[in-house]
C-alpha cells in the first residue's frame, strides 16, 4: 500500500496545528534538520551540549533510584538541600516552618483539621499543557522540609508504561503528608494527576490531601511587587523579587515536552538534565514563597516589606476574619507615603468599609476623606467616598452643605442612570430639607423680629 | 392572518388548499397535456408535470412491549400515550434484546418514543446507566432536551428517581460541566463536542464510558459525504475508549428516508443493525405537485425565471392564509425570494413579520425567534435554505414550496415532510429551474416517485480524514502494535509508522504513545476543510455590529469586495474584506441587483490510480490537484434577472487535493470533427456540463459534491488532448470518483440520451448550458462527440456497471 497519501496527510495538518494556548511553539514555525525519526538533530545536540556544560553534568537519571511498586517500577532522583545550602537569599534550613494555621489564612479558607504536620510541595512536569487523556506527567516533583532543610524526590516517568507505578509510588509518599502545596495547581497540576488517576482507574490519593493552591495568595501579596510590572505573577517573576534569583539559561516551558520526546526516541536523558533542575528551582522557590507567606501571616505587619505587601497580607487577615489584624496593615499600606497613590486609596477604602462596619463612623469618615484625596476624581471609589460623605454629612453630622457639595460631586461622576437617579434623588431631599430649614431659620428670625 | 380575526374552520384549509393548486395553473395544462411543452410559446402559463396523491393513513397501534418498565409505561399512559405505534413497539423489542436498531419512518412519526423508551427503560432499572445522544447540531439537541426533560421529570416524580438530562456543547457553562460529566444519566450532543470535548478528555467521563449503554444517533441522514466520513472514524475511537472503560453500547440510529440506513449505520458504526421502516403512525393527505415554468424562448430553450415562479405559486398558498415554507437552493436565491415575498405581502401595520428569511449565518437569537413565530403561527411564510430541512420543531405548516430541485430525492421528501406533520390535508410543490438535473426530474416525474432515495455515501478511510482521527485516538489512548483502528482497510500499523515519522507517536513495549505536545482534535474541523469563519460587520450606524458570519470556503465568493450581501431581503454591499482578521466590513444599499461570483478552476493529475482506454477516448481516476480561484464577479438585476455589469477581483487561490474521474479525448479526436475550433471547444464544454448532471444522478450525490473542470485542449487537427474533471469537491476525497469511474460506460450513453432528447434546438440550459455562454453549434458537437466515444461499446454489458 502506498502511504505517501497518509503521509502528505499528516505533513498537511501538522502545518496547520493550532498552536497551544499557552506559549507558542517555535519549533513548529522554523525548519530543523531532522534525525532518522523525525526529530530536530540540532535542537537535541545543543540540548545535550548545554547539559554538557551544566555544573551538574551528564544525565539527571545517573543517580537514579528504582521504585518498585504493586504496578511495576519507575524512576527516583532524590537530592537534600540542608541547612548549609542557600536558594536564592534564602537559606534552605529557613525554608522549614513549624506547624501553624497561617496556611488556612492563605487558602482563604480551613483546609486543614489540625495543624499540619507535613506539607508536601509538588510540581508536575508534563508532556502538554492543553491538559485530555493524551497529556502525562512525566516528571512528578515532590518536597518537604524539616529541620534539617528540604528534601526534594522527583518521580520519573522513564517510558510511558511505568505510569502506573509511577502513581503509585507517588501515592506512598503522599501517604506521610497531611497537606499540599502547589502552585497554580487547582487549575493544573491536580486536576492531570487525577484524570490519570481516571485514565488507569486507580486513585490517587495527592487529589485528596487538603490542598493549598498559593497562586491566589500569591497575588494578593506580591502582585505589585513581580517585576514584570505588569501584575503578572508567574513564579519565575516572583522568584527574582523575593528569592532575589534570576535562572540562568533555564529551560522554557515550551520546550520541555520536545526534550522529554526526544528523551522517549533516543533514550538520551542528558537533555532533562535542564528540565530536573527547572522542576527543582520551582519547588524550591515554591518552598520559599509559602515559608515567606507563612512568616507574614505569623508576625503580621512587622514583618512586612512593602505597601503592597501590607496591603495583601490585610486582606488575606480580612477574608479571614481578623479584622484587628487586617485593619491594622490596612492603616499601614494606606499611611505608606512611599506606596502607590491606588494601592493607599484602596486601602483608606478597606479601613473605612471595616470602621463604618464597627460602627466608629468618624474614623471612617476620616478614612474617606483620605480616599478623596488620593484617588482621582472619576474612580469608582471616590465616587464611593463621595456617597458615603454625604450620607454621613446627611444624616450623622447633620451638615447639609457638605452633604450636599458631596452629592453634586457624586453627581458629576455616576456612571450608570441608576446610580444617577439615585443620587439625584438624595440630591432633592438635600435640597427640600436646606429649603425647610432655612425657612424654620427665617421663621425665627421673624418671630425674634416680632418680639 | 389571525390578526384579521379570521377564524377557520378545519375543513376550510382543505378547500382553500385546493382553491390556491387551481390558481397554481389552468386546468388545459394539468398532466396529460403538460408534457407538450416544445408548442409553448412566449405567452403560455406554467405547466403542471405530475400531481400525485399520497391517500392519508390511519394509525396501526399495538401494546407497548411487556419488557417496558412498569412506572415507564404508566407515566406515558398520563400523557395520553396507552400504544404504541407497531415501529415503535417493534424498535424498542429490538433495542430491548440488545440488537443495534435504525429507523426509518416519516417526520413526525414519533421515532423518538423508539429510543427514549429503552433508554429511561434503562436508567430505571439501574440508575448509573447512561445514554449519549448525537445530533447533527446544537439546535437539535436543545430542541429535543425540551422534551426529553417534560418526560424524565414526570417518570423522577413518579418513581422516585432522579433522571438528569442534559445537552452537553460549546454553549454549556464552564460551572455545568463538572457535574454535567458524573452526574447526567442522558448527554444530548453534537459530533463535534464527542470530537473535540468529551473523547479527548475521556478520563473526566469515565462514569459515563463505564456505564454506556446506549448512543442515539439522531438524523443519520445527514451524516454523509465529509461530516460522515469524520463520524465514521469519531465511532472508531468511541468504541476503542468504551472498550477500554469496559462497555459496549447499543447503537440507536434514527433516519429520514434514504436508500441505504442500514447500509449508513453499519458503515458509521461498524455493528451489525436492524432495520425498522414500517411506519405505524398516521398521516394526512399530501399532495406532490410538478409545476414547470413557461419557455419564454422556445429558441433558446429559455424558460420564465422559476423564482418569479415560486413567488407566484407561494403567494397562490399565502394570500389563502395557508402558513407556507418555501425553501430555496442558496442563500443567495432565499434572500431574493424574501424579498419578493415581503414586496408582495408588505402586511398591515403590526404585521410586517409576517414573512421571514432564514438560513445559516442568521445570528442564533434571530433564528429562535423565527422558529417561535413559526410555531405561534405569527410567521406566515418563511424562506429557508437547507437550515430548516432537519428536524428542526417549527410546527406542522401547511404548504411547502420548494424552489428548484433540491438536488436529491432524499431532500426532497424531507422539504416537502415539513409540511402537514399528522392530520390534514397538506401540498408540497417543486418549481423546477432551468437547470438539467430539475428539467430531467420534472420532465421524468416517474423517475422521481418510483425511484428510491440516495444512498449515503461516506469514505471513512480517506487519508485526510483518518490520519487527523487517528491522531486524535493516539492522544486518547495509546495504540497496541496489533491493534487496528476499527474496520478500516488502511494499513493502521504503517499508518502509525508513517505518524512516528512525523514524530507524532513513538512505539514502545508494544504500544504506540502520542508524543506531541499540541491537542490534535483542535486541529479538526468536522464541517468543512477549515474551522475558520468570517463574520460580516455592518459600519452604517455610528457603532458597526456583526450581522452575520460565513464559512471560510464561501466567503470569498460571497464576500468578496463590491459584492451585494442580502440579509432578510436588506441589501449590503461590501466595502472590505479583511482576509488576516476573517472580517467583511459591509454597508447597508439600496440597489436593483445581486451579484455572483465567477470562479476559475484549474485541475493537474498527480496520480492515476485506473485507466481504460475505450477508444478513442480514455477513462480515468485517481488523485488530483485542484487549484480555485475567484476571479470577478457579475450584477444580475432582481426580477429580470439580466446582466448589468461585471467586476474583476484578485482573490487568493484555494488549493486542494483531491479524488478525480477524468475523460481523455485526444487532440486529434476532437480535431477531426468537421466544425470550426470555437464549436469544438463549445461541444466539450457541452458534453462536459451534461456528464456533470448525469453523473450527479448516478451518483445520486449532492450537487455541490461533485467539481467540474473543463481542459478543452489545443485547436487544430494535432492540438493537446482535452479533458473533463468530475472531481470530489472535499479534500482527500470522499468516495465519488471510483465508482462514476466504474460506471463510466452508462455515464456516456445517459449523457447521449440526456441531450438528444432534449426538445430545445440548439442547445439550452437543461442539456449543454446556456446559449450565450456556449455558440450555436454546441449542441450538434457534443452529440456528435458522444456519438464516436459511445459509438463502438454499446453492445457491452451494462448491467455491471452500477457500483451499488
Amino acid at each position: 500500500m502506498d502511504l505517501s497519501r497518509f503521509r502528505d496527510a499528516a505533513r498537511q495538518t501538522r502545518r496547520v496545528v493550532v498552536p497551544p494556548r499557552a506559549v507558542p511553539p517555535a519549533r513548529e514555525l522554523v525548519y530543523v534538520p531532522v534525525d532518522a525519526d523525525g526529530y530536530p538533530l540540532d535542537q537535541v545536540r545543543s540540548w545535550c551540549a548545554e547539559s554538557e556544560d551544566d555544573q551538574l553534568a551528564s544525565s539527571p537519571l545517573e543517580d537514579a533510584r528504582d521504585v518498585s511498586t504493586a504496578y511495576g517500577s519507575c524512576l527516583v532522583v532524590e537530592r537534600d538541600y540542608l541547612i548549609d545550602e542557600r536558594h536564592g537569599c534564602w537559606s534552605c534550613a529557613d525554608l522549614h516552618v513549624e506547624p501553624d494555621d497561617a496556611l488556612d489564612v492563605l487558602a482563604g479558607k480551613a483546609i486543614t483539621r489540625a495543624q499540619p504536620q507535613r506539607v508536601l510541595y509538588v510540581d508536575l512536569e508534563t508532556t502538554g499543557l492543553s491538559g485530555g487523556a493524551g497529556t502525562v506527567p512525566f516528571l512528578v516533583g515532590c518536597a518537604w522540609t524539616d529541620a534539617e532543610g528540604v528534601h526534594l524526590r522527583q518521580f520519573f516517568l522513564p517510558s510511558f508504561s511505568a505510569e502506573r507505578a509511577l502513581l503509585a509510588a507517588v501515592a506512598d509518599l503522599v501517604g506521610e503528608a497531611d497537606c499540599l502545596v502547589t502552585f497554580n495547581g487547582r487549575t493544573f497540576d491536580v486536576p492531570v494527576i487525577e484524570v490519570r488517576g481516571a485514565f488507569h482507574r486507580v486513585a490517587v490519593p495527592l487529589c485528596d490531601l487538603p490542598h493549598l493552591d498559593m497562586l491566589p495568595p500569591a497575588r494578593q501579596l506580591w502582585r505589585s511587587a513581580s517585576v514584570a510590572g505588569d501584575g503578572s505573577c508567574r513564579l519565575m517573576a516572583l522568584e527574582e523579587a523575593l528569592v532575589g534569583l534570576t535562572r540562568e539559561g533555564d529551560v522554557p516551558g515550551w520546550e520541555i515536552p520536545g526534550r522529554y520526546f526526544a528523551f522517549i526516541r533516543h533514550g538520551d536523558a542528558r537533555a532533562l538534565e535542564a528540565v530536573f533542575h527547572h522542576n527543582r528551582c520551582d519547588l524550591l522557590t515554591l518552598a520559599a514563597l509559602t515559608a515567606r507567606a507563612r512568616f507574614l501571616v505569623r508576625h503580621g505587619l512587622e514583618a512586612t516589606a512593602s505597601t503592597g505587601e501590607r496591603f495583601g497580607l490585610a486582606r488575606l487577615y480580612h477574608r479571614a476574619g481578623r479584622l484587628e489584624q487586617a485593619e491594622a496593615c490596612y492603616r499601614a499600606a494606606a499611611d505608606d507615603s512611599e506606596g502607590k497613590p491606588s494601592i493607599r486609596g484602596a486601602a483608606w477604602r478597606a479601613v473605612a468599609l471595616l470602621c463604618r462596619r464597627a460602627r466608629r463612623y468618624a474614623e471612617a469618615t476620616v478614612a474617606w476623606e483620605q480616599v478623596l484625596a488620593l484617588e482621582p476624581e472619576e474612580t469608582p471609589s471616590a465616587r464611593e467616598a463621595r456617597e458615603a460623605l454625604a450620607i454621613h454629612h446627611e444624616h450623622r453630622a447633620r451638615n447639609l452643605e457638605r452633604a450636599r457639595a458631596h452629592a453634586e460631586h457624586a453627581l458629576a461622576i455616576a456612571a450608570s442612570a441608576a446610580q444617577r437617579a439615585g443620587v439625584a434623588h438624595r440630591l432633592a431631599r438635600l435640597d427640600k430639607k436646606i429649603a425647610r430649614q432655612a425657612s424654620s431659620l427665617t421663621g425665627r428670625f421673624w418671630e425674634l423680629g416680632e418680639t | 392572518m389571525s390578526s384579521l380575526g379570521l377564524v377557520r374552520q378545519p375543513g376550510d384549509k382543505d378547500r382553500a388548499l385546493e382553491e390556491a393548486l387551481d390558481g397554481l395553473v389552468p386546468h388545459e395544462q394539468r398532466p396529460g397535456q403538460a408534457l407538450v411543452v416544445a408548442g409553448y410559446g412566449a405567452e403560455a402559463g406554467a405547466a403542471m408535470t405530475a400531481i400525485r396523491r399520497y391517500p392519508a393513513a390511519e394509525a396501526r397501534l399495538v401494546p407497548f412491549p411487556a419488557a417496558l418498565d412498569d412506572g415507564l409505561r404508566q407515566v406515558l399512559a398520563r400523557r395520553g400515550i396507552t400504544q404504541a405505534y407497531s415501529h415503535q413497539a417493534e424498535a424498542i423489542d429490538h433495542v430491548l434484546a440488545g440488537r443495534h436498531v435504525v429507523i426509518v419512518t416519516p417526520t413526525a412519526s414519533g421515532k423518538t418514543l423508539c429510543y427514549n423508551g429503552p433508554v429511561l427503560d434503562a436508567i430505571l432499572h439501574d440508575s448509573s446507566a447512561r445514554a449519549l445522544y448525537l445530533f447533527p447540531t446544537k439546535a437539535l439537541a436543545q430542541d429535543q432536551l425540551a422534551e426529553l426533560h417534560a418526560l424524565a421529570t414526570l417518570i423522577g416524580e413518579a418513581t422516585d428517581t432522579e433522571i438528569g438530562v442534559h445537552t452537553y456543547d460549546g454553549d454549556t457553562p464552564q460551572d455545568a460541566r463538572r457535574s454535567i460529566r458524573t452526574k447526567a444519566h442522558v448527554v444530548l450532543s453534537n459530533p463535534d463536542m464527542l470530537h473535540s470535548g468529551i473523547l479527548p478528555h475521556h478520563p473526566r467521563w469515565a462514569k459515563l464510558f463505564e456505564n454506556l449503554r446506549y448512543v442515539v444517533i439522531d438524523e443519520l441522514h445527514a451524516y454523509r459525504g465529509v461530516f460522515g466520513s469524520h463520524l465514521a472514524n469519531i465511532m472508531r475511537r468511541l468504541h476503542r475508549i468504551c472498550r477500554h472503560y469496559g462497555s459496549s453500547p447499543v447503537f440507536i440510529c434514527a433516519s429520514a428516508t434514504i436508500a441505504n440506513p442500514r447500509e449508513l449505520a453499519e458503515r458509521l458504526t461498524e455493528r451489525e443493525f436492524v432495520l425498522v421502516d414500517q411506519s405505524g403512525a398516521p398521516r394526512g393527505e399530501k399532495l406532490f405537485v410538478f409545476v414547470n415554468p413557461p419557455v419564454v424562448n422556445a429558441q433558446l430553450g429559455i424558460r420564465r425565471s422559476y423564482l418569479a415562479e415560486t413567488r407566484r405559486a407561494a403567494l397562490e398558498f399565502l394570500k389563502r392564509h395557508l402558513q407556507t415554507i418555501v425553501f430555496a437552493q442558496s442563500r443567495l436565491a432565499t434572500e431574493i425570494l424574501t424579498t419578493y415575498l415581503k414586496d408582495a405581502m408588505p402586511g398591515l401595520p403590526g404585521t410586517a413579520d409576517a414573512v421571514r428569511g432564514y438560513r445559516g449565518g442568521y445570528l442564533p437569537l434571530r433564528r429562535r425567534e423565527i422558529e417561535r413565530g413559526l410555531r405561534d403561527g405569527v410567521v406566515r411564510a418563511v424562506v429557508s435554505t437547507n437550515a430548516l430541512e432537519l428536524g428542526i420543531d417549527i410546527g406542522a405548516l401547511d404548504v411547502c414550496v420548494m424552489a428548484g430541485y433540491p438536488g436529491t430525492i432524499a431532500s426532497t421528501w424531507q422539504r416537502a415532510g415539513r409540511a402537514g406533520r399528522r392530520s390534514g390535508r397538506s401540498a408540497a410543490v417543486l418549481v423546477a429551474s432551468s437547470a438539467p438535473l430539475d428539467q430531467f426530474i420534472v420532465r421524468h416525474p416517474d423517475y422521481f416517485f418510483d425511484s428510491s432515495p440516495e444512498h449515503g455515501l461516506i469514505n471513512a478511510d480517506n487519508p485526510h480524514i483518518l490520519v487527523d482521527h487517528l491522531k486524535c485516538a493516539a492522544f486518547e489512548l495509546p495504540f497496541s502494535t496489533e491493534e487496528p483502528f476499527g474496520a478500516t482497510t488502511a494499513p493502521t500499523q504503517d499508518v502509525l509508522g508513517v505518524l512516528a515519522e512525523e514524530g507524532f507517536v513513538h512505539q514502545a513495549d508494544g504500544q504506540w504513545h502520542w508524543t506531541d505536545e499540541s491537542y490534535p482534535a483542535d486541529a479538526v474541523s468536522l464541517r468543512s476543510v477549515s474551522s475558520d469563519n468570517f463574520v460580516v460587520v455592518d459600519t452604517t450606524g455610528a457603532a458597526p455590529k456583526v450581522i452575520g458570519e460565513t464559512d471560510y470556503t464561501s466567503a470569498f465568493s460571497t464576500l468578496h469586495e463590491k459584492a451585494i450581501y442580502i440579509v432578510e431581503g436588506q441589501l449590503y454591499q461590501v466595502e472590505r474584506l479583511d482576509i488576516e482578521g476573517r472580517k467583511a466590513y459591509v454597508r447597508a444599499v439600496d440597489c436593483d441587483y445581486y451579484t455572483d461570483a465567477i470562479t476559475y478552476t484549474k485541475v493537474t493529475i498527480l496520480d492515476e490510480a485506473e485507466e481504460d482506454t475505450l477508444m478513442p477516448a480514455s477513462h480515468s481516476h485517481g488523485d488530483v490537484h485542484v487549484v480555485s480561484r475567484i476571479v470577478g464577479f457579475k450584477k444580475i438585476r432582481f426580477y429580470t434577472s439580466e446582466n448589468v455589469g461585471s467586476g474583476e477581483l484578485d482573490l487568493p487561490e484555494q488549493p486542494m487535493h483531491t479524488t478525480s474521474y477524468w475523460i481523455r479525448i485526444p487532440g486529434e479526436v476532437v480535431g477531426l470533427l468537421p466544425y470550426s475550433a470555437d464549436d469544438r471547444r463549445d461541444g466539450v464544454g457541452g458534453l462536459a456540463t451534461a456528464t456533470r448532471t448525469v453523473a450527479q444522478l448516478l451518483l445520486m450525490c449532492d450537487r455541490q459534491d461533485l467539481g467540474l473542470s473543463i481542459d478543452s485542449g489545443g485547436p487544430g487537427e494535432g492540438g493537446a488532448d482535452a479533458h473533463v474533471f468530475l472531481y470530489d469537491n472535499y479534500p482527500g476525497g470522499i468516495g465519488l470518483s471510483a465508482p462514476l469511474f466504474h460506471m463510466r460506460e452508462r455515464l456516456l450513453i445517459e449523457t447521449r440520451e440526456l441531450i438528444r432528447s432534449c426538445p430545445c434546438e440548439v442547445g439550452c440550459p437543461s442539456c449543454v448550458g446556456p446559449i450565450g455562454e456556449l455558440g450555436p453549434r454546441a449542441k450538434q458537437v457534443a452529440l456528435a462527440l458522444l456519438d464516436r466515444l459511445t459509438g463502438i461499446d454499446t453492445s457491452r454489458s451494462l448491467r455491471d456497471a452500477m457500483p451499488f
